[in-house]
């Protein structure tokens, strides 16, 4: 079976995309009063990029695969490592953040990315800490301080503070 | 304007002002110096600490790091011959050769003092001209103003890669995403799936850190071999800037500085096309115009004047589109737009008249930080310098988590953080599948624009046949329909036959509009224009209409 091109694959999943927001304009609710449908814009809008999705699709599947294009999973696992380490972490951050709050999270989410990428030793992780100590402490500090923003607590430090 | 003008002064003209203007420039010059990191990144990264600012400390802070992103990129570029921004490719050509040849400090300081030289001019068109664009913006109406925007969406797209359709997809698909929320008319509800959080649409500063910062870490990040390594390796341990040289080497080829400033500033006016484009155009028009072309590239002085003094005209010139009309010149542009409305204040053509010491308190800021720059440019260069000697990695992890604590002090919500953590996934996977970020931030920018002024137009005639006849909406639809053939045309110039009659054709083909504009001016303007493109096709007929005979023309 010839394999599909990515840009095959994304002109697909933009076109199911645009199709299911094109069904959702369905509910959207009309004021009595309105002049102008809130449905309108929409749905010129996404008329627009159907098109320009099915056009994209055409191209993809006229344009000759490039020889050697073929990629396997481990091999764009390897490729993408550093940026999906930073991801998986940065989701980790984002879910743990309600209960560390900002402080504690942002200092353990910077380790934990320099310490992901960069190396193990462990002079390199005495000086990942102190950076991520220092450079989010000073952060948290500024915003905290001077600039009146009151940064998440986190439910585990509330009754401390 | 001189009493706006003396009173924008006054405020700008304050110690707390300058040293934020200072502290920006500080910042948009370090963050220029350092190759992957782009103006927009710094740009966005500086605005969170600007929320509780008044409006001209938050801007004079933001065009500090503006006009520094803009000069920053000349350091590294001239003295490791890595560009730190894209604006400063042209300024490596001959900045490099130039200090390898063993005049650093001449080349550093023509790159300076060209930055500033052609802010200058900028920061005069702009007091000059945003006045007089904002009166001609007054004369769009609804429909004007909708083609506008499309004109600058498919420019936008058209200019941004090698792939015409993704460009218009992701500024189509940025306006989908400013869909999502209340209707700006009627106050629906549309594409919330019953999320609460959806119902005021996704926050404008989370989208942008998540596409511009966000995602451009991680492509820096991708390659583990540079991500752990030092940026720069060497530093400019002896270089001493010679200022009075390179300020006498600029006054010698004031043409090209000349030439290259107006060229910088007409890419910035023009919507969606920046100081990336700007540079290289700017340096390619000193070559064909010197009497020695051959030496471009080979370390002479008008390489660097052409390419410093038009990318930093071209900041000018995006402000004036800004203020004049609300229309984002380039990225940054529509960070500072975003900016704008986040300090309450909507550019638009009344913006000038309504509040007007705050606009030309931006004219004013936007002078001043280039006086600020030059300064900090010949007291610490080698400060800006010791900040690529960290490694990336490191960098990357704080400015990760800068980025989060930023995002959350805009409305003091988790779900702002979540949003830039999508639209970081989104900007990766968009640069990595070759789809350009600028028309999507510009699809984002200007989708809630072109859906007021879309729904105007048929609250007040649902004739769609207005969009053709009115004379500012037909001049924008020709613009717009020639800008999604060039591309072609670009490609296909010297071996197609076909585009020997584009600029003809464009030429051509905005006439009638401006003959429909009524007055004088214009419609001598229109018959000049028709005159001009007839004389061309006249030319090309003489010419066997044989496209390798054609000189090229500059689109």
């Amino acid at each position: 079976m010839k394999r599909f091109h990515s840009d095959t694959l994304i002109a697909i999943v933009l076109l199911l995309v645009g199709g299911i927001l094109f069904w959702d304009t369905f509910g959207f609710r009309i004021p009595p009063f309105a002049t102008v449908s809130p449905r309108a814009w929409p749905r010129f809008v996404l008329v627009l990029l159907l098109c320009l999705c099915a056009l994209y699709l055409v191209q993809s599947l006229r344009a000759p695969r490039a020889p050697g294009a073929r990629g396997d999973l481990h091999t764009w696992l390897g490729a993408n490592r550093n940026a999906l380490w930073c991801y998986a972490l940065f989701l980790a951050f984002l879910l743990i953040l309600p209960y560390l709050g900002m402080l504690i999270d942002g200092i353990v989410f910077v380790y934990a990315v320099q310490t992901a990428i960069g190396k193990w030793d462990l002079r390199s992780h005495v000086k990942h800490m102190v950076i991520a100590l220092v450079s989010v402490g000073l952060m948290w500090a500024l915003f905290d301080f001077a600039l009146d923003v009151i940064l998440p607590t986190g439910s585990l430090f509330r009754n401390f503070i | 304007m001189w009493q706006n003008l003396g009173a924008a002064f006054g405020d700008v003209f304050t110690l707390v002002t300058l040293a934020l203007m200072a502290l920006g420039t500080a910042a948009g010059l370090i963050a220029g110096a350092i190759p992957g990191f782009t103006v927009t990144m710094a740009i966005v990264l500086t605005l969170p600490f600007t929320f509780g600012m008044t409006p001209i400390h938050g801007l004079s802070t933001m065009l500090g790091v503006f006009v520094g992103g803009m000069s920053g990129g000349l350091m590294s570029g001239i003295l490791m011959g890595i560009p730190g921004t894209p604006s400063s490719i042209a300024t490596v050509f001959d900045g490099f050769p130039m200090a390898r040849a063993g005049r650093p400090g001449l080349a550093l300081g023509i790159g300076v003092w060209s930055s500033f030289f052609g802010g200058l001019f900028s920061a005069v068109v702009l007091a000059l001209l945003a006045p007089a664009v904002a009166h001609l913006g007054l004369e769009f109406g609804p429909w004007g103003y909708f083609s506008l925007v499309v004109f600058a969406l498919t420019i936008a797209a058209s200019l941004a890669g090698d792939n015409l359709t993704k460009g218009l997809i992701a500024g189509v698909g940025g306006m989908l995403l400013a869909t999502i929320g209340e209707d700006p008319i009627n106050g629906v509800g549309r594409f919330t799936f019953g999320i609460d959080a959806l119902e005021q649409g996704f926050a404008f500063l989370p989208v942008l850190v998540g596409l511009f910062a966000f995602s451009q870490i991680m492509s820096d990040l991708r390659d583990p071999e540079a991500a752990t390594k030092v940026m720069l390796e060497s530093s400019a341990k002896a270089v001493r800037v010679e200022h009075l040289a390179a300020i006498r080497a600029i006054f010698e080829h004031w043409g090209v500085w000349l030439r290259s400033s107006v060229i910088g500033t007409f890419i910035g006016v023009l919507p969606a096309a920046g100081g990336s484009i700007s540079n290289i155009l700017a340096w390619d028009q000193a070559k064909k115009a010197s009497r020695y072309p051959e030496k471009f590239g080979t370390g002479i002085p008008d390489g660097i004047i052409a390419s410093e003094s038009a990318n930093n005209a071209t900041a000018g010139g995006a402000l004036v589109t800004m203020m004049a009309l609300g229309i984002p010149g380039d990225a940054v542009t529509a960070v500072m737009l975003g900016a704008l409305l986040i300090h309450n204040i909507a550019p638009s053509p009344t913006f000038i008249s309504t509040q007007p010491v705050l606009a030309y308190g931006i004219i004013v800021a936007f002078f001043i930080a280039h006086f600020v720059m030059v300064a900090e440019q010949a007291l610490a260069l080698r400060l800006f310098l010791l900040i690529t000697r960290v490694r990336l990695y490191v960098l990357g992890a704080v400015i990760l988590a800068y980025s989060a604590i930023g995002v959350f002090a805009l409305n003091n919500s988790v779900f702002d953080i979540w949003t830039l953590f999508l639209f970081g996934l989104l900007g990766y996977g968009m640069s990595r599948l070759r789809f350009p970020l600028t028309p999507m931030i510009l699809g984002v920018v200007l989708g809630p624009i072109a859906e007021v002024n879309f729904s105007r137009a048929l609250a007040t005639s649902n004739n769609l046949g207005l969009f053709v006849t009115r004379p500012w909406s037909l001049f924008f639809i020709v613009l717009a329909v020639f800008s999604l053939v060039y591309p072609w045309y670009q490609r296909g110039q010297r071996t197609r036959r076909w585009t020997l009659f584009y600029m003809p054709l464009l030429l051509i083909g905005v006439s009638p509009s401006l003959f429909m504009m009524g007055g004088y001016l214009r419609p001598v303007i229109g018959g000049a224009l028709l005159l001009l493109g007839g004389a061309l096709l006249w030319r090309r007929a003489r010419g066997g209409w044989s496209p390798q005979g054609a000189p090229a023309d500059q689109g």
